[in-house]
């Protein structure tokens, strides 16, 4: 179900979910890496799967969400927002190991040197494209005679948000 | 006094022992790869496998709800780029941007990061999940709330990307008509499947409404109503 589309992307709820709340934004290129993409068009993405998740947070009363892009898997990369609950399952966390720091080292230095050629001032040109502003929070809505719409919080998020962190 | 902490203060807290704090100040040692005056990309020494990296802003935020969308758009315009070094000095052929918001996603702390992760056999089971059902009554809401937030703030801009079905004729019409016709507005807004099901039933009508999603209406009208 396509709920939002713009010249970048393209927003669907997920009709193949892992979980109820699981939506998908797609860039309207189709990359089979999002890192194809120009900057600011992925920090556009982003900021919708931002408000996305702010969303599913508030009207799904989820504990959690991730947002997750799976690089070169599908010949349309999208990324993903899905939200969780405590103890629903699914999974997708991992206990951190240990590993060899030397082995760590080296190989933070070999990608170290690959990122270098970047030209920080290209990064910045390209920053500076215009960005679709913000459009969440959106201005609290007045009705009156209402209860309260999960789906149209006016409460500050932020502290229930700080209660689920560890 | 009151117990109750705000978040300011709550976050205040956290950054006093933030190891992630102390890495961006430098007095923590990090295998760092990138650093800008926004955020910093390290090499993670408990990876899930060869090539973990960990990107995030220097300033503490919990979540990523609360950077500001300037810093955020700065974050993950650079995301890019380190994501393709990553592949390319850790000789990747794919790999996975991960974000927790929240414990119950995995988030082990209270400083907002993005993980670089390679896409290996470990990472590739933990995201291959098995798909549910479809409740569609609850999609539909759910993409209705969306819609909403993510649409309906679009047409603000400046941009009427919207197209518009109906003549600017019968916009007029329709506009006035609603103007004067407080309980017809009113039905509209407020019970949108009964008032279609009134304008389809009457000739006059459904010949002005012709072409006009009511349930949108609806909720553009409840909005702009309580704007005003």
């Amino acid at each position: 179900m396509e709920v939002y589309s713009d010249d970048i992307c393209v927003v669907h709820v997920n009709e193949n979910p892992i979980t109820l709340g699981h939506v998908r934004i797609y860039p309207k290129k189709e990359v089979q890496y999002l890192d194809l993409l120009p900057g600011a068009q992925i920090a556009h993405m982003y900021s919708l799967a931002n408000t996305c998740a702010q969303i599913l947070f508030e009207g799904l009363k989820c504990d959690a969400t991730n947002i997750i892009c799976r690089n070169g898997i599908d010949s349309h990369v999208s990324l993903e927002i899905i939200a969780r609950k405590n103890e629903d399952g699914l999974g997708m966390i991992w206990e951190p190991t240990p590993a060899d720091r030397n082995t760590v080292a080296e190989i933070a230095s070999k990608i170290k040197a690959a990122i270098i050629p970047v030209d920080p001032k290209q990064v910045d040109d390209v920053v500076a494209e215009p960005v679709p502003e913000e459009i969440y929070p959106s201005e609290p809505e007045q009705k009156e005679d209402e209860q309260i719409d999960p789906w149209n919080p006016k409460k500050d998020y932020r502290l229930d948000a700080l209660k689920r962190l560890p | 006094m009151s117990q109750q902490q705000t978040p300011e203060q709550i976050i205040a807290e956290q950054k006093e022992n933030c190891p992630f704090c102390k890495i961006a100040s430098g007095q923590i040692p990090a295998e760092k790869i990138y650093e800008d005056e926004v955020l910093i990309a390290i090499a993670d020494i408990n990876p899930i496998g060869a090539g973990h990296l960990l990107v995030f802003p220097k300033e503490h935020y919990p979540l990523m709800q609360m950077m500001p969308p300037e810093i955020r758009d700065h974050f993950f315009s650079k995301i890019g780029y380190l994501s393709k070094g990553q592949r390319d000095g850790a000789v990747l052929l794919n790999n996975v941007w991960f974000i927790a918001g929240g414990a119950a996603a995995g988030q082990r702390t209270p400083h907002f990061m993005l993980h670089l992760l390679p896409e290996n056999q470990t990472t590739s089971e933990l995201f291959t999940q098995k798909h549910i059902e479809l409740v569609q009554e609850q999609v539909n809401q759910l993409g209705g709330a969306l819609q909403q937030h993510l649409g309906g703030t679009q047409q603000q801009g400046q941009q009427p990307t919207q197209q518009s079905p109906i003549s600017e004729e019968q916009r007029a019409q329709l506009a006035k008509r609603l103007q004067e016709d407080k309980e017809l507005f009113a039905l509209i807004t407020q019970d949108p499947t009964k008032a279609a099901e009134k304008i389809h039933e009457d000739h006059e009508l459904s010949k002005l409404f012709a072409g006009v999603d009511i349930t949108a209406l609806s909720g553009r009208l409840s909005q702009a109503g309580g704007g005003q």
